[in-house]
């Protein structure tokens, strides 16, 4: 093995030159390029969010004008113990007044909860 | 709590010799060293939001030790580990200087490659990166003491392999 003197083996090197420079460049290059993809970005995130603002919207509104979103609304607000005399009442169950084209004719969908025994009851 | 463009580069100037100095005696390529501390700084400076300038030149050491080591293994998973030699110096320096410092660094490589790896970062940063025990202490996250049995073994076993009486 080669031996080599303690001065040389302590000897401290010169880095290349250009280091600093080349750090400069890089952080400002660094700058540059997030400002130049921040308007993209923000682009891309409001579209995004106009894009889901409308299927949600579309799906919401499709739910609610389906028929059993309505059926199951108006039972809901039959069932409310507070509701407006319908003429008639049901016990254990609710009663929805369906449009009749006849005026002396009242049509009503009754639902009761499952095992409940009762007539309807005529006001 | 948030790093200046000034601080980093002031960290630059006053870093880049010691740290290049430390990394040429592990990874032996003036490129790879060069590239690893240009790296480091910029890892930094890209987390320059949470970092702490008081506390930066121990993060520097850290951060350029974790990269000069991911280096190594790539270098290892490649089989690129055996030297090949360092052109910029080679480009730089005349024939003669050249082979000397080959030379040097070819039997100082191999009497460095003998001791353990912790004992050779303590000896590296301490010898050439100009650190203190408790600074090392801190890049390492090992005790002063260990810190300082581990330079004195190092020293010893260096010694014993150059044959050369190192102060």
């Amino acid at each position: 093995m080669n031996k080599i003197h303690s001065a040389d083996w302590h000897e401290m090197l010169d880095p290349p030159v250009g280091g600093l420079a080349r750090l400069i460049d890089a952080v400002e290059i660094a700058h540059a390029s997030r400002s130049r993809w921040r308007p993209a970005v923000a682009l891309v995130g409001a579209s995004a969010a106009i894009v889901f603002c409308a299927v949600f919207g579309f799906a919401w509104q499709v739910h609610h004008n389906s028929p059993e979103y309505r059926f199951r609304h108006a039972l809901e607000a039959a069932l409310r113990p507070a509701a407006p005399a319908q003429g008639i009442q049901v016990e254990n169950g609710a009663a929805l007044e369906i449009s009749s084209t006849d005026p002396n004719v009242r049509i009503y969908w009754i639902a009761q909860l499952p095992g409940a025994a009762s007539k309807p009851r005529e006001y | 709590m948030s790093l200046s463009e000034g601080a980093l580069y002031a960290c630059y100037r006053r870093m880049e010799k010691p740290l290049y100095n430390v990394l040429y005696r592990w990874l032996w390529q003036a490129q790879d060293c060069q590239d690893t501390v240009h790296d480091a700084f910029m890892r930094i400076w890209e987390k320059r939001a949470s970092v702490d300038e008081t506390k930066l030149d121990n993060l520097v050491w850290m951060t350029a030790l974790n990269l000069a080591r991911n280096r190594l293994r790539w270098r290892a998973l490649w089989r690129f580990a055996e030297p090949v030699g360092d052109a910029t110096a080679t480009a730089e320096d005349d024939l003669l200087e050249a082979a000397s410092r080959r030379q040097q660094d070819a039997s100082l490589r191999a009497a460095l490659v003998t001791l353990p790896s912790a004992m050779r970062q303590v000896l590296l940063l301490s010898e050439f990166g100009g650190l203190g025990i408790a600074e090392i202490a801190q890049v390492l996250g090992i005790p002063p003491g260990t810190v300082g049995s581990r330079k004195h073994q190092a020293l010893a076993r260096l010694r014993a392999q150059l044959k050369e009486e190192i102060p």
